[in-house]
Parts: C-alpha cells; structure tokens; sequence
C-alpha cells in the first residue's frame, strides 16, 4: 500500500462535515500556518516539495507562485480551477464531494501564502451539486472563525467563494477561466501579460488545480522535504489518477508518484487488470489531450525500461514514443476498440469545445472531426491520413491557448502508433464497417 | 538602451515592449508579414495567427513559432519570417480558412480589394485540398440599412469588425454569439443592423478584410479616378476624410489611418452624409424678389441689386446701418474675406458669427482667465491623462469621434459628467452631477469650495503663475453650500466626492460644451471652470487644461478670422489706436473704430430701424437663433437681407438676394477644429454648375463696391492672413501637411500643441469669482411654465438639418422628439409618440414625445433639426449677459397631450 | 436612448431575487458581471428550461450590462439552452472514455425507447434527448445528468427503470 496524503481521510464516515473533518485534524495546518509562518515561509515550504501542477501542465507550484506581481494597492486573487473537464479526469471531483474542507483548508493556506483576500473556486456548471457542498462547507468554515475578518485573530481577512462554469472545456484554461469568471465567453487571452501579472480584473491572479491546493495542506502540515521524499526524482508526492476504459476496477487512486505502470494497470489495489479477461490494445496516459500508447510502450518505454508514473517516465521517447502524465487521466484500451473511432470520436470533442478565437484552431478541429468521420464511415481515401497529419501539424502550437495542442496531438499519435489500423479503414470499408460493434451500420453518413 | 535583434540574420533596432510585427514592419513594408485579423487601428489580437513567424533565442538556435502580432521581441533574437515552416503554416493557415469561404470572388464586391484574396495570394495558395463541407455560405445578406450591409457568408472570424465597435467606437453593437465553428457575428440580439442600436459609423466595415460587413457606397472597393483628402464639415473635431471620386461625382468616404484627428474612425454625417452635394433641393441659380416673388437672375443682375442697395442704404443711413452673419462651416479664408468686407469695404464692424450663439463666453471667459479662448490643449491628450471633466456636453452625439474616445476613457478611468441629461457619457461616468438646467455656476462654486476646504490646492501653481487667488479664497469660502447643493439638486457629498477626485488625479482634463456656455451665466461657468484647473495646477502642460468642444466644423476659425463686431482678425482689440493704424494700414484704408453690434443685438436693432441691411453667409437664422419669431420679425424689416445658401432654408425664404453657393466638397481652403488645428480642405468635385463657393462670392461683391481683390485662392488669401493675424504667422498652404497644424503658428512654420506652458496668454492666470443667479426666464415664468425645456443635439441630424435632412440619415432619425421622463409623462397622460404641446411664454408648437429616464422629472429636452416642429419658436432672447450668447438651454414651459400634427403657431 | 416602454413581466421570485444579491455581493462593486453565468443557470431553471430573449435581456437590466454581453455569453456555453426543451432534458455522455464502456448503445436505447433523435423533445414534450461531451464521470459510465444529478453505471435495465420513474411522477 502506498502512502496516501489526499485519500488518508476519505474514509472515514461523515469526513465531509466539518466535526468530522476538524476531530481528525483538519484546519491544524491553518493554525500553524497562520500563528507561525509568513506566508513567504509558506511559499517556501511549497517550493521545497517539489509539489507540480495537477491540472495537466506539471508546472512547479511554488515558482508559479513567485512570479506573482505585488504592485501595491491591487488586490491579488487566488482561483481555484475545478473546471476539471478533460475526458478521463473525474479527481477533483472526487475530492471535493468526498472531503471538501481539504479543498478549502489548501484554499486558506494558499491565499494566505499569495497575500490573497478574496479568492474563487471556479467549478464546472455540471457540478453544480459539488457547488452546493462546496458552499455548505465554506459556511461551516466561515461559522467556525476559518475564514472572514481576522481569521484566529492574525490580522489576515479572506472569503472564499465558488462559481460555476456553463459548459465549456476551454474554460479549464486559465485565461479562459478569468474571463469566464468575468462573466464572459471563455475566450482565451493572449500571453503576456500573464495572469500573475493582470489577471481576474486586471490584478495578478494565480490559477491552481483542486488537487495541487489540496496537496498544500500536507506540505504545510509535514513540511515540505517530507512531501518532497515521496516520490522519484523531480516527480514529488502522490498524484490522483481517474483510471478508466476496459479496466475492471475503474475509480479515483492515489499513488505514489513512481510505482510502474504495470502495478497501477494490474495489481488489485489499482485498476486490477483489463475487464473481461481481454488483452490490451492502448493507453492514454494523461487524459484525453496526451499522445495515446501503443501496449507495447504502455508498460515499457522503447529502450525496454519499465515505464514509471512520473511526469518524467511517462514523457520518455518524447511524442515518438511517449506520453504524458498530463492531469492523470488514465484511459485504458482493450483489443476490441477501435482507434480510429475513438480518435475520431475525441476530435469530435475538440471540435465542439474550440472557442472559435485561432482560425487553426476552429477551422482545424472541425475537419479532423470530419475526416476521422470519413475513415470510420468508410468514405475515406489514402490521402486523408497525410491530410490529417497536415492539419494537427497546422494547428499544434499555432494557438493563443493550448486547447489547439490537445486537439492535435491525440490524432498526430494515433495515426503514428496506429497507422495501419486506418489504412485497413479505408481499404476494408465494408469489413470495417461490420465490425464496429454493430453500431456503425444504421447510423447517418452524411460525410 | 538601444537593443538590437535580428530579421532573418540582420540586426535591428528595436524599443522595450515592441510586439514582432510591428518590429519587422518599422523595416520592411507594411504587409511584409501577411495578416488577417490585424488593423491598423486596432489592439494585437493573435487569433488569424498568419501572422506567424519562428524564432529562436541564439543563431541557430532551436526555434519556436509564435503570432508576430503579440509576442514581444527579445533583445538579441533572431526572427525568420520567410521561412520554409512559417511559409507552409501560413499558406494551410489560410487554406483551413477559405474552406469556410466562398469561391465567389469574381462576382465579389470587394474582388481586387480584398484583404483575404491578397494575404492567399501571397502565401502562394492555388488550389484548397479539403472538399466541400460544412460551411456557413447560406447565410442571408444583410441590406436592411440606409448605410451599412452586411454577408456574413464571407466572414472569416477575424473580429474585426466587434473590436472596431468596441475599441473604436466603444459602441459593443457587434458581437460574437455561439462557440468555434459555429460562432457568427451579431448585431445586438442577432438583429439586422436596422433594428439594432448600430450608430452607423460605418468603423466595422472598414474595419472588415472582406465584404462581410461593408456600406451601401461600397468604400473599399468602389472604383474612383482619384481620392482626395478633405475635411469634414460637420462638428467642430475636423475628422479628415478620403473622398472617392469617379466621373466628377463622389463616389464615398473612408476614414484615412494616418490622421492625427481621426485614425482611421469617423462618424456617420463624416462617412455617409455626403449625398446631399448633388441634391436636386440646391440652389443653382441667384435668386431676387421681384414683386414679391423669388425670380430667377444672373449672377451680375443680383450682384449689381446687392451693390445698388448697399450704396443706397449706406448714403442714406451710414454703414453702421448695414450687418453681415458670417459662417462658421465656411473656410477661414472665406471668413477673412467677409469681415474685410464689411470693415474695409462697408465700413462698419457690425459683422458677427455664429460663435456667438455658442462659444463667446468660452472666448470672453478664458480671455478674462487665460488670455486667450482657444482650447488650451489637444484631444489626443486624452490618452495621457488620469480623469476628466465633462461640463454640458454631449459628445457622443454632438463630437461623436472625441465622444468615442471619451467614452473609451470613462470604460477605464474616473470621468465626472456635470450635465441635467443621463447622458451616454454620464452612464459610464463614475460621477454623474445630474443637476437643473442653469445651475452650472452653483455646482461649479460648490466643486471649488471643497477643493480649498480639502485643502487641495496647488499652492505652488497658484503662487508662480496666477493672480487674485486671496480674493477668490475668501469669496469661495463664503458659498453657502447648503443652498447651493438646494439650487443645483445635486448631492454635496457627491459633489465632494468628485472635487477631490479632480483635484487629486495626477493629471485632469476638462471639456464642455454648450451647455456650460447657452446659458445666463455662460461666461461666467466658463471662469470657473478656469478656476478648477488653475487652482489644481491643471493647465500649461499634457494632458490637462480647459478644453471647449467647439460647435461647427470651422466656429474656431470664424472668430479666430475677425467675424465678431468687437475684435479684428486674429482678435486685436481696434479700439486700440496702434492696432487700429495697424489694420488700416494693412487694409490702404479708413477704418471705424467703433464696436459693431452682436448677432441679439443686431435683430434687436432691426426691430428699432437701426439696422436696414443684412448679409448672411450660410446661416439660418429664422431656425436656429432663439425666439424665431422674433428674428422673423426683425428680418422683415430689412430693406435688404442677401443670403448665400446652398439650400432653401427658412431664413433664405425672406432673403431679397439668394446667391447659390457651393458645399464643402466643391471648395479648398482651410478649417480651424476645437483644437486650434489648421487643416486643408481640397475640393473633391467642380462647384455645381451654377454655384460659387461663398469665397468667390464675397469677393465678387467686394470688387463690385470698388474695393480691389484678387479672385478665390485659398493659397493667396492664407498668405494675407499670416501677415496680419498673429498666429497665423507660419501658415503656408504648402506647409500645412495632411494634419495641418496647431495654432500659434510661428513664423519657422511650429506649431502648439499645449497653450500657456511658461505663462498665460495674459501673463498671470487671473482667479474670478462668480455668484449664482436664477435666470429671468425661470423668475419670470416659473409660475405658469413649470417645466424646464433645455435643448440638445442628436448624432445622426447636423443643427438645423439642412444637409443631413437631405440624405437617406432621415430614414433613421425621421423626427425631433421631446424627452420627456416617465412621471412627467403620466402626470399628462402622454404615451411614447403621442404628440405634445410645449409651451412657453412666446409661442407653442408640437412635438412627439420620447419617455426615457434621460431626463429627471421636470426637465425636457429636444433638438431642433426639423423645421417642420420649430423648437425655437420657444426659446428665449435672454442672453449670457458677458458675451450676448443665447441661453437655449433654459427655457420655462408647460405642456399638454395634444391632438395635433405639428400645427405650430 | 433608452426606451422605457414596459417589457413583458418578467421577473424573479422575491427569493430569488435575494440569492442573486447574495451571489453579486460576492465580486467586488462594479464586477457584478461576473456573477451573470450562475444567474443565467438560475433564471434557466426558474422560466421553463431555457433562456429567451426576452429573459436574457432582463438580466441584462438585471445587472446593469449591455443585452449583447448577455447574449453573446449565453450562446457560447452548452449548458444554457436558447431554446425551448423539454420538461426533462436527458443529456447523455457520448465522449470517449463512456463509449468504451457502451454510451452508444444507451443513447440507441434511449432512442428507440422515446423515438427521438438527439436534439428532439417528445412530442408530449417531456423528454429531450441531448448528446453531451464529457461530464467528469469517465470511472463511472455509462451516465447521464438530469438538471443537477448524475445518474451512472448505466445498464439498460438502469435506464429503463428512471424513464419509467420519471414518466410515473410526471403523471
């Protein structure tokens, strides 16, 4: 059993109300933060534990933090981006529904580090439940002293407060989610300036995951170079993986940064191997955005070295023949699936939550869409697989954000690993399309 | 530090924070870099991202492509701009785009003059790979407006358009609705332009690459022989204007990006209200009432009547009998001409101009202040200061491209409006002092008050550069602020609130208009408002100063050229025996000395037979001065009133002489705008066939009453100018550039941008105190007019409408409406439209009624475009009692729900 | 200039009316825009299911913004529906993760079983079919979300078993 630091808790009954989670600890590391550190002393024990980004990008937490602008006289703001949309990731979700006061115990702690006052937990409208016991706990939080004027009587003042998102992949991107915080379409901003300096309102605004929040409890709690020895290398502390797909245990782990890909894949304390004794055929590491895996590379790296969940370990062999760790959404593939239908059915995803801003981005996206469509209806000729590669080349890293990056790499990647597998779609076209589940047949081809 | 980086191996310099593209194109020719969703107007946007580019940090260093657009450059770089994968992302780039992109570019309005069409050519794009797919081609044309059009097939999502409303125009008409592919552009809620609350500046489609959005002149693509920059004749901003022109006809207009006064923005009247040149209604032919009847005359028969008479009215009466309105949409050479008429050839200094009925206490007022009236600084200096003032003005519709920026501004930094009309403006300001019509003076002493009482003064401004102030400290602080703040109905908290903030910001502009100057007191407001930034050391440096927004296109230039009875050209004082050798030196003959009349007091004197003649140069008197039948009777009892026009107006219906004059299009010269600026007007077209430009005429009439001057040429007559107007020192007509220049102008050809820098135009800055009165027309008439009209103007219509009526502008604004508040209106049981009877003390007339909340209760507003309502016929003779400018913005009425269809009395 | 001619009654509940001031109380003065996308949820919810012009330019009054920046809003995001649906509105995941573990064959069902394709209401106008991206419920599809709840796991015998309820209390 690995140690957990984010699940320790989940457990135990009730860890959702505040007594509970108080009785068990919670909010000790406010006090200590509050009563004996500076903030910059919390920065600092952030910077030592090595604590990365969770939302996907893996950025090192404490120098995000550092870049922060403190122009005087402008607030600072701290959003917490519960936005979690990327296809496979259903973590902060489940931390915030099963022990929400850890949310907001990270939110304080990091407010207070950022010298914020008013800080926001930006979730996705879909979670407008989590919304609801979000704010019961912020009330709870708030009737206890935890938050409001002169919290445990340190002359710091903060409130938290949660708004839901509508409906928009985009908007787990920070800019996005400024401006859709704003009361705005989630259009991404341009870089510079970046948040840290104008941000929510103009102010310099950080943007941290859920997970990467809660983590700073701990980090507070037990000091940074303890979180810093769990883990392997630059990939410090646990990480949350929603595991998914043809496993036959899919749910919410912890683990600890480094164990292998094969122990997470197929021992039984994690996702307990491939569902109905099949074989498997591919991975997605990383949520829907990181480049797919070949099962041959998913245990493996291509020098033959066991594969690691670690940022590093899972990026080896770079977009040949790697991956990403990404926000930890573990897709898994068995022999039945179809990539041609699932990368087309993911770009159908892009297309429609493409803002419409980058002209490689919207027009881009909606003819991966298309052309996918054609191969795995049968309507598609030779060249639309260069086509494609032409279009995700066009797009990736041809955007304000990097919604145009994730469009592209889940295709340039199939179509790497899986090249045959979409010739045999369009020379096959009648074969192809009687063993696509039965579902193909009757459905409309208008492509 | 000079910093250095390079393009495709060459090094240049470049300055901290400059973005790549706009780097590599202070090198290389503008479309160097192809792009499609940059604007020359425009903040970077770096959504087309053609204009892409790799670079990498050391030579041959690994490269990274970015959008040229918005990436700053960093010192030592190196930028390839051509290279094989910025080459390839760029032409795919506009490959994906014309996918969604009809074909149709031969039957295209803007084929040839397309920006997409050139950025595919250049990127070397021949066929598109892709098949037909899902595409936006069905949508429906646009043509429900007089002006703009839009196919929104042809959009290719550039924004353009949407930020040219936002950023330029700051009108948020135009947006994006619905999500990536499917996201099209909307006007307000997806309505056609008609409906929306589009104010047709027309910023979009130039805005736009293709013709996604255009107008009805089809100005980027029309064909044209030759484009000709003028400027406009509307207000008094001096938008500059690039006039198409095919076949002598105009063709349209677009707004020139290298204009200083307008960067590439105009407004409706600038862009579209042109097509009343060539109106069948213009007068083409002179015009003398014989028997009664206009009959048709030749030019020398009508300018031999003038000649006759005048000789006989002047050896009968003198020629202090004789009077002349000059026009302040009429160039200043055309201006210089009519004084010179009338002090060199008649004799007299009874020769006015409309300035009067606008500005002269702005003149008298800083003249008393500063020293001179001009504004002290220029507009663009709104981007270098952190508040303004705007004092009864109204300048989103009445400057509506200053109004844009100002407005611009409110959106970012603290404005304070003092105005009695919920203005645009006021709704953005963060301070509103929404105060009764006429109580400037009470409002503007209670913002002073505060000010001395905070202690917020610039004590060390005071000491070095202004006089009186002791006297002014102790007069301030004796207001009674209590009744003040009873007076005027504004909150004294709010009114401190906005003295401190005025007072505090590092920097404050003030502008007014109108409706500090119409008024009882005009003059006086005006002083204080030079108080405000005298004692917060406000003034003689940028972005600061007193800053009139100034009427009609050339209202400056008219009293900078002498057309007032008590100062000559360039506002010598020739009561003064030095100035007054001086110009009859200049002039080579005698000269009176003797203070002529001001346009009140010119129909005063009619009434009394003291004045028998009148020249009017463009001015409609019967509908736009004050008390209409008043003036109507004066008029009447002329011997002799001419009227040049290019229209039938109702003051040229009595005229005995009406000579056909040409429009701003059809003649050159030079316009002053609100901020001394001298700009050149080239003519577009030939005079109509049958009109001369009110120059000429001026001229011939001089030379038939024996006086010798050479025909119209505005190169000649600027020459005569700068010998004798003081500031016109430097003018040459070669010299003036495509954005003129700032007056004074110094003999080397400099100009000014900032007035008063060292010392005042006076030396000193004199401090002058003011005590509220209530004007007679409110003590008079309160008991039986309760209600308090005050006058206003609407975007789309200019003054009295004369040219703005005759273009399809009517189809959008048909009427004059009353604002009147909603209490107010079901206090009279009056619905939206229904007709009201407005009366005051003079006269009754009806009116349509608009509810809005813009006015409080108590107060009405209304314009005066339409001859058909006849608002003047309410308006009073009080005048400002310094400067004799009529006090349209406070009139006493009642009203009543009428039956009535404009049967006005 | 701004009409003041009345507009159709609409308006929020009293109770309403105080959430959203509790809501616009939480951004500083002058930010109460921010709080227009929670608000639009509300109003969706409180005026039948969707957001029609005339409710969305009350909001903008509401907040004192332009109705364009209401518009342009409303349309972009995928949870307001800018026309009318049905009573129930089933929006069933069909992103990848939950088609691997059957999503299509739930949506054929649902199909057949209310004979409407996705983007059609019933014609008794309770049911509206919506295909939806990605819900966060990857570990746990099939799954659809009614108004606030996530149903998941989702067999046939599942899914059967909520229309009926559904149908039952809607009797």
């Amino acid at each position: 059993m690995g140690r957990k630091i984010l699940l320790e808790k989940t457990g135990i009954e009730n860890i959702n109300t505040y007594e509970v989670y108080r009785r068990e600890g919670g909010y000790s590391a406010v006090e200590k933060a509050l009563k004996k550190m500076t903030p910059e002393e919390v920065v600092e024990e952030v910077k030592k534990s090595g604590l990365r980004g969770r939302g996907g990008a893996g950025f090192p937490a404490g120098m995000k933090w550092s870049f922060i602008a403190k122009p005087e006289g402008v607030p600072r703001y701290l959003l917490c981006n519960a936005d979690e949309s990327e296809p496979g990731t259903f973590k902060d979700r489940f931390l915030m529904e099963k022990i929400p006061h850890l949310l907001i115990e990270g939110m304080i702690l990091s407010s207070y580090a950022l010298g914020c006052n008013t800080s926001y937990i930006y979730i996705r409208g879909e979670y407008m439940w989590i919304l609801r016991i979000l704010e019961k706990a912020l009330e709870e939080a708030r009737q206890n002293g935890w938050l409001g004027k002169n919290i445990l009587k340190s002359g710091y003042d903060l409130e938290i407060y949660v708004s839901p998102g509508a409906g928009a992949y985009i908007c787990g991107e920070e800019t996005a989610l400024i401006e859709s915080l704003e009361g705005k379409r989630g259009n991404p901003r341009m870089k510079p300036p970046f948040p840290a300096v104008k941000g929510l309102w103009q102010s310099p605004t950080v943007v941290n995951n859920v997970e990467t929040i809660s983590s700073v409890v701990s980090i507070v709690n037990n000091g940074g170079e303890q979180y810093a020895s769990i883990g392997l290398g630059k990939s410090t502390g646990t990480k949350l993986i929603s595991a998914c797909g043809n496993i036959r245990k899919p749910g919410v782990y912890e683990i600890e940064l480094g164990i292998s890909v094969e122990e997470f894949l197929y021992s039984d304390e994690y996702c307990g191997g491939i569902n109905n004794g099949k074989r498997l055929k591919a991975c997605i590491p990383g949520g829907s955005s990181v480049p797919i895996l070949p099962h041959y590379l998913v245990t493996k790296t291509a020098n033959g070295e066991q594969r690691l969940m670690t940022y590093e370990s899972l990026a080896d062999g770079g977009f040949a023949t790697g991956s990403m760790l990404g926000s930890g959404g573990f897709i898994v593939f068995d022999e039945d699936q179809c990539i041609v239908r699932n990368t087309w059915n993911f770009s159908r995803f892009y297309h429609h939550e493409s803002c419409g801003q980058c002209s490689p981005c919207r027009e881009g996206t909606g003819w991966m869409d298309k052309v996918l469509k054609r191969i795995e209806y049968g309507k598609g000729n030779m060249h639309d697989i260069d086509l494609l590669v032409s279009i995700s080349k066009n797009i990736e890293g041809n955007t304000i954000c990097p919604l145009g990056d994730a469009a592209a790499w889940p295709v340039a990647s199939a179509i790497r690993h899986f090249r045959e597998e979409f010739e045999w779609h369009i020379k096959e076209p009648v074969k192809c399309l009687e063993t696509n589940y039965g579902l193909v047949k009757e459905t409309e081809l208008e492509a | 530090m000079i910093k250095t980086a390079f393009i495709n191996n060459i090094p240049f310099n470049f300055s901290e924070g400059e973005m790549i593209l706009s780097f590599v194109r202070k090198y290389f020719e503008k479309d160097y870099i192809p792009t499609l969703c940059d604007a020359q107007n425009l903040e970077p946007f770096g959504s087309c991202r053609v204009c892409t580019v790799e670079v990498a940090l050391q030579k041959n260093g690994n490269t990274k492509t970015v959008a040229s657009c918005h990436t700053p450059v960093i010192e030592g770089s190196y930028i390839y701009t051509h290279s094989e994968k910025v080459n390839k992302i760029r032409k795919n780039i506009v490959e994906l785009v014309l996918t969604d992109h009809p074909l149709d570019c031969l039957t295209c309005e803007v084929n040839n003059n397309c920006e997409l069409q050139t950025v595919a050519a250049k990127v070397g794009i021949r066929d598109v790979r892709y098949p037909e797919g899902k595409n936006h081609f069905d949508r429906k044309k646009d043509l429900s407006h007089p002006f703009m059009t839009s196919d929104l097939a042809k959009c290719i999502n550039c924004f353009r358009c949407i930020r040219a409303c936002d950023e330029v125009q700051g009108e948020m008409v135009l947006s994006m609705a619905g999500r990536g592919f499917d996201s099209q552009i909307i006007k307000s809620n997806n309505n056609n332009f008609f409906e929306s609350d589009c104010v047709s500046c027309g910023a979009c489609a130039q805005a736009c690459p293709t013709s996604a959005i255009s107008d009805v002149f089809e100005s980027k693509s029309v064909i044209y022989d030759k484009k000709v920059r003028t400027v406009c004749t509307y207000c008094g901003v001096g938008c500059n204007l690039d006039v198409a022109v095919s076949n002598g006809n105009v063709k349209s207009i677009q707004a020139p990006y290298d204009a200083e006064v307008n960067n590439g923005h105009t407004c409706i009247k600038g862009r579209f209200a042109f097509t009343f040149y060539n109106h069948p209604d213009r007068l083409k032919t002179p015009l003398i009432r014989k028997n009664g009847e206009l009959t048709p005359a030749t030019w020398d028969e009508a300018y031999d009547f003038i000649a006759e008479k005048i000789n006989e009215i002047k050896s009968k009466y003198g020629p202090d009998y004789i009077s002349g309105i000059s026009s302040a949409r009429c160039t200043n050479e055309e201006n210089y001409f009519m004084q010179k008429l009338f002090r060199a050839v008649i004799g007299t200094n009874n020769i006015d101009s409309c300035a009067r009925v606008c500005h002269s206490p702005t003149a008298t007022g800083m003249q008393r202040t500063f020293g001179t009236g001009a504004a002290t600084n220029s507009i663009d200096e709104i981007n270098n200061t952190d508040l303004i003032l705007v004092t009864g003005a109204n300048p989103t519709n009445a400057h509506p491209v200053t109004g844009a920026k100002l407005k611009q501004f409110a959106m970012k930094k603290p404005m304070i409006v003092i105005d009695p009309r919920k203005t645009e403006l006021a709704r953005y300001a963060k301070y509103h002092l929404q105060l009764k019509p006429g109580t400037n003076v009470a409002v503007l002493n209670m913002m002073l008050y505060y000010i001395v009482e905070e202690g917020l003064e610039d004590i060390e401004f005071i000491k070095n550069r202004t006089e009186g102030y002791d006297e002014f400290k102790n007069h301030i602080l004796n207001q009674n602020i209590n009744e003040l703040e009873k007076i005027s109905g504004v909150n004294k908290e709010l009114v401190k609130q906005a003295a401190i903030a005025y007072a505090k910001a590092e920097k404050a502009m003030s502008f007014h208009g109108l409706g500090v100057t119409e008024h009882l007191q005009g003059t006086y407001s005006v002083m204080l408002l030079s108080d405000l930034a005298m004692i917060t050391g406000n003034i003689g440096k940028k972005g600061v100063g007193v800053n009139p927004l100034r009427g009609q296109n050339n209202v400056q230039g008219a009293a900078d050229m002498g057309c007032q009875p008590h100062q000559g050209a360039g506002y010598l004082d020739f009561t003064k025996p030095e100035i007054h050798n001086l110009y009859e030196e200049f002039y080579g003959v005698k000269l009176s000395q003797k203070i002529g009349y001001k346009i009140p007091e010119m129909f005063e004197a009619m009434v009394e037979g003291k004045l028998k003649a009148m020249i009017l140069m463009g001015e409609d008197v019967v509908q736009t001065d004050p008390n209409s039948n008043f003036v109507i009777e004066a008029l009447s009892k002329l011997e002799l009133l001419v009227v040049n026009e290019i229209f039938m107006t109702e003051t040229a219906k009595m005229a005995h002489v009406i000579l056909p004059a040409s429009s701003f299009l059809e003649k050159s010269g030079t316009f002053t705008n609100g901020e001394r600026r001298i700009q050149r007007v080239n003519a577009v077209v030939d005079p109509i066939e049958g009109t001369k430009p009110d120059g000429q005429i001026v001229i011939d009439i001089i030379n038939k009453l024996g006086y010798k001057q050479a025909d119209y040429n505005p190169e000649t007559a600027l020459e005569e100018i700068s010998k004798i107007v003081p500031f016109f020192a430097g003018v040459k007509w070669n010299e003036l550039g495509i954005n003129g220049k700032q007056w004074p102008v110094m003999p080397d050809g400099s100009d000014t941008k900032i007035l008063h820098k060292e010392t005042f135009k006076r030396g000193k800055g004199k401090f002058q105190t003011a005590t509220w009165h209530e004007s007679p027309e409110i003590t008079e008439n309160k008991k039986d007019f309760p209600y308090i009209l005050t006058t206003n103007r609407e975007l789309e219509h200019y003054n009295s409408g004369t040219m703005t009526r005759r273009t399809n502008i009517s189809q959008i604004v048909p009427d004059d409406v009353l604002l009147i508040n909603p209490v107010d209106a079901k206090k009279h049981f009056i619905a939206e439209g229904d007709m009201v009877c407005v009366m005051s003390v003079r006269g009754k007339i009806d009116v349509k009624a608009h509810i809005t909340d813009e006015v409080e209760p108590g107060i009405l507003s209304s314009t005066f475009h339409f001859p058909l309502v006849k608002m003047n016929v309410l308006t009073s003779e009080i005048s400002d009692t310094e400067a004799l400018c009529p006090e349209y913005k406070v009139v006493s009425v009642n009203i009543r729900k009428s039956k009535g269809v404009y049967q006005n009395v | 200039m701004h009409n003041m001619e009345t507009r159709e009654k609409i308006q929020f509940k009293p109770e309403t009316v105080a959430e959203i001031n509790r809501i616009i109380s939480q951004f500083p003065q002058g930010k109460q825009k921010s709080a227009l996308l929670r608000i639009l949820h509300i109003a969706q919810h409180e005026f039948g299911n969707w957001l029609s012009v005339e409710v969305m330019d009350y909001i903008a009054e509401f907040l004192n913004i332009k109705p364009i920046e209401v518009y342009e809003v409303a349309s972009f995001y995928s949870m307001y529906n800018l026309n009318p649906v049905g009573k129930v509105v089933l929006e069933v995941c069909h992103t990848g993760p939950c088609c691997l573990v059957g999503a299509e064959k739930m949506i054929k069902h649902i199909e057949q079983t209310l004979n409407i394709k996705p983007g059609e209401t019933t014609s008794d106008g309770m049911f509206t079919l919506k295909t939806v991206e990605c819900l966060g419920a990857c570990g746990y599809g099939p799954m659809l979300q009614i108004g606030e709840d996530y149903h998941e796991k989702l067999t046939i015998e599942k899914l059967d078993n909520l229309l009926n309820v559904i149908k039952n209390k809607n009797n």
